[in-house]
């Protein structure tokens, strides 16, 4: 039976690492940091979250007067930002950081300390941005875009602790990006070759090389806007076409930052699909090369957010045919993970069932794509709930269903327990139920006139979706809890992990749950990009011999 | 597979099938389209929408049934051999799911560009409106090919009052922050930028009062940015341009 643990030479308990908590604050040890990201930007998923609900609340019927709209600008953008900046990014790290070595086979990361730093200045720029909230007069409240020129009008320094708590945290992208890069170019264990190297891996460094090249544009835009507000320059001054300037510097980093997140998203399902079917993955090239299209196309296609800023027709089809042309590589993917498990001897446990929930959600959120790509009808549903609806169904399945999903699949290596099982697959089909009951009725919204971001509104029509959208974000907010709850239970009352309770493919599950400091006693042959399943067949032949 | 099993998984997509197809038409009528289009543009992009929902909701029907299927049929079961045929991937039929969207995308842009020109390009003898957003209220004067409403403003500051069956072209300027003109009816929206003059256009066809709202972020006041427009017929315009001073 090939689905039966390979021992790890190792598998003997290492003695217990040191505990406290100043072993963790200055630790250096990659699963630690990854651990402290993990739980770092869990925080941060539930604060925003918490925002959305408070927007939910607000929205649930026309004119609500729950909170003001001052406030509701501040939570809307801090919702915006906490998610893309303080969770989606920074959670692909989380999972990096303590999957990349172990799973190429190495010690550590190139540069621990440089690891280290990378965590704690994320934690210094969050808590820098949320300060607005105490200091400052108030957060930042000109949206995630902070286009100018209300960006460069708004009163108070919220927006400035905003630019300089986002610098704060770029620079911790940026040196974890070079930090991803180095260990996974130069540390792979011999026999990993690129070729051999697990999906997750190939879409960290693709993310990683994103990072390097789509956040300076960031950096840019928001110091000229730091100087705008403070210094009297006038980058973003009207007479010169700075309002438009800033619209495409910060889409040019925009749009390549939306892959940034999902690539690792569609690398977690790459890891998952395989080997809950049973299979190697349908066309691991193809996948590959499907990851490093959607990376570059990625660069291509920024103006789609701009259709409605007068942009001449030429341009606007260039933008339209690129973001199309982005279909296909995602639609190679969909197609390739549905092959592995076609013909599979599937077991729903639940990582399986939430990377299954992931392709159809992800499928809708990839066809609303496509008609937004079609800019006379973008003109019709941009800057409307149709949007709204679109962004949660790519960057909202990524977190949801591709990142709970990887917690599920690696928790029991990252804390030699095991998730409850049954509270597991409950928690994935509330979640699977309050995410399209929050974010499907928004594309009703849009279709029939709502604007995003607006702090209330007076039509009644629109109370029905908006309603539903609230029951469901309550929903999802249960079914978040759910995770949370297991997770934190299953820490001290989950049965023991085995060194390998799925009968996993990849190099992390070939050390003990979880791995000692040093990782590995012994390293398997690597001859495929599934060394554990190799081995595992090279056993059950020598046992028929 | 037995045969007890097998008519369970076709009764079971029979059934899912026959229930998107009649709950379909039901949902498309008016949640699941745009606003009731009453002019030119309006048309063309309810036309694009429903080629985009009728091609997506096949492809999603298809892929997510294939899925599903795939799912169900191929879930880990006593008495189906445990260690399935190691497939690695298939040529064939990979470059067959890339080229297929290609050609389904081909056709979806072809289309879109067949019903461009109603949206993009604005008659030369368009009556002109300049439109000024400011925050929070938009406000409009009558310019070129507008008769006697010339250099007007209407007589109700805030609600825009033109007539049936005439191409009308907005020049949109802001005093002070990005905003965006949009009446849904109407069809496509423009944004405002501090700076520049952008332009969209319309020609309604139906008389009536249409209202929309500012679609751009502009500040605290966004959700207020109310817009109006007034369709009136050709003769109730000549007396309403008539009377403007």
């Amino acid at each position: 039976m090939v689905t039966e643990a390979v021992a790890p030479p190792g598998a003997a308990r290492h003695a217990p690492a040191r505990t406290g908590f100043w072993s963790w604050v200055a630790t250096v040890d990659h699963k630690r940091i990854g651990a402290l990201y993990l739980i770092t930007t869990l925080f941060f998923f539930v604060a925003g979250g918490l925002m959305a609900l408070a927007m939910r609340i607000q929205l649930e019927s026309a004119n609500n007067q729950v909170i003001s709209a001052d406030t509701y600008d501040r939570v809307f953008t801090m919702h915006g930002t906490t998610m893309v900046f303080l969770f989606v990014v920074p959670v692909m790290a989380a999972f990096g950081n303590y999957m990349v070595p172990l799973m190429i086979g190495a010690r550590d990361m190139a540069f621990p300390r440089l690891n280290a730093a990378s965590l704690w200045l994320l934690i210094l720029g969050g808590l820098v941005m949320y300060s607005g909230f105490v200091w400052g007069g108030g957060a930042a409240d000109a949206g995630w875009t902070a286009y100018p020129p209300l960006s460069v009008q708004s009163p108070g320094h919220g927006i400035d602790l905003w630019i300089v708590g986002l610098h704060i945290i770029t620079i911790s992208s940026v040196i974890g990006a070079v930090n991803f890069i180095c260990t996974i170019h130069n540390m792979r264990a011999p026999g990993m070759r690129l070729t051999r190297m697990p999906l997750f891996v190939w879409t960290i460094d693709v993310y990683a090389f994103m990072i390097l090249l789509a956040l300076p544009l960031l950096s840019g835009a928001l110091t000229m806007l730091l100087l705008d507000r403070n210094y009297g320059t006038s980058f973003y001054a009207a007479s010169h076409y700075g309002p438009l300037l800033y619209q495409h510097l910060f889409w040019a980093f925009g749009h390549p930052e939306v892959y940034v997140v999902a690539l690792p998203g569609f690398g977690m399902i790459s890891e998952i699909v395989p080997v809950f079917s049973r299979k190697p993955l349908f066309g691991y090239r193809a996948l590959v090369y499907a990851t490093v299209a959607i990376a570059f196309l990625g660069f291509l296609v920024w103006g789609h957010h701009m259709f409605a800023v007068g942009m001449s027709t030429p341009l606007q089809v260039w933008f339209m045919v690129a973001s199309m042309a982005i279909a296909v590589p995602t639609g190679v993917k969909i197609f390739n993970w549905i092959g592995t498990m076609w013909m599979g001897q599937i077991r729903f446990e639940p990582p399986m069932l939430f990377a299954t929930g992931f392709i159809l959600v992800f499928l809708i959120g990839g066809l609303s794509g496509i008609a937004l790509a079609i800019f006379p009808f973008d003109l019709y549903v941009t800057d409307s709930y149709f949007v709204v609806a679109h962004f949660h169904y790519v960057m909202g399945s990524i977190p949801v269903f591709a990142v709970l999903g990887g917690l599920h699949y690696w928790y029991p290596k990252m804390t030699g327990r095991m998730l409850d099982r049954g509270l597991a697959i409950r928690s994935f089909w509330v979640l699977f139920v309050g995410f399209n009951l929050t974010f499907f009725p928004m594309h009703a919204m849009g279709l029939s006139g709502m604007p995003r971001r607006i702090a209330t509104y007076t039509n009644t029509d629109w109370n029905i979706y908006n309603q539903i959208a609230t029951v469901g974000a309550f929903t999802l907010a249960i079914g978040v809890l759910m995770v949370l709850i297991n997770c934190l239970r299953s820490l001290r009352f989950g049965r023991i992990a085995p060194a390998d309770p799925w009968g996993g493919y990849t190099l992390e599950w070939y050390t003990t749950s979880p791995p000692p400091p040093h990782n590995f006693d012994s390293l398997p042959p690597i001859r495929s990009e599934r060394p554990l399943d190799d081995l595992r067949r090279e056993a059950a032949a020598a046992a028929r011999a | 597979m037995t045969v007890a099993s097998r008519l369970r998984t076709l009764v079971a997509a029979v059934t899912a099938v026959v229930a998107a197809l009649a709950l379909a038409p039901a949902a498309l009528a008016d949640t699941a389209t745009p606003e009731r289009p009453v002019a030119s543009g309006a048309h063309a992009i309810d036309n694009i929408y429903r080629a985009i929902i009728g091609t997506t909701m096949v492809i999603f029907i298809l892929v997510g049934g294939w899925l599903i299927y795939s799912a169900i049929r191929f879930r880990a079961r006593p008495g189906r051999p445990i260690d399935p045929p190691q497939v690695h991937g298939s040529s064939r039929l990979e470059w067959g799911w890339t080229i297929v969207p290609v050609l389904i995308l081909i056709g979806l842009a072809g289309y879109t560009f067949h019903k461009l020109p109603d949206v993009k390009d604005a008659p030369s003898d368009a009556m002109v409106v300049n439109v000024l957003a400011q925050q929070f209220q938009f406000s409009y004067r009558y310019g070129a090919n507008s008769g006697a409403a010339l250099g007007k403003t209407p007589s109700t500051a805030t609600t825009l009052v033109v007539p049936e069956d005439t191409a009308v072209k907005l020049e949109v300027r802001s005093k002070d922050v990005d905003h965006d003109w949009w009446v849904p009816a109407l069809g496509p929206k423009v944004d405002a930028i501090p700076g520049q003059t952008t332009t969209t256009w319309f020609r309604a066809n139906e008389t009536g009062t249409y209202h929309g709202q500012c679609a751009e972020f502009c500040g605290v006041g966004h959700s207020t940015m109310a817009i109006t427009v007034k369709v009136v017929s050709a003769s109730d315009w000549e007396s309403y341009a008539g009377g403007l001073k």
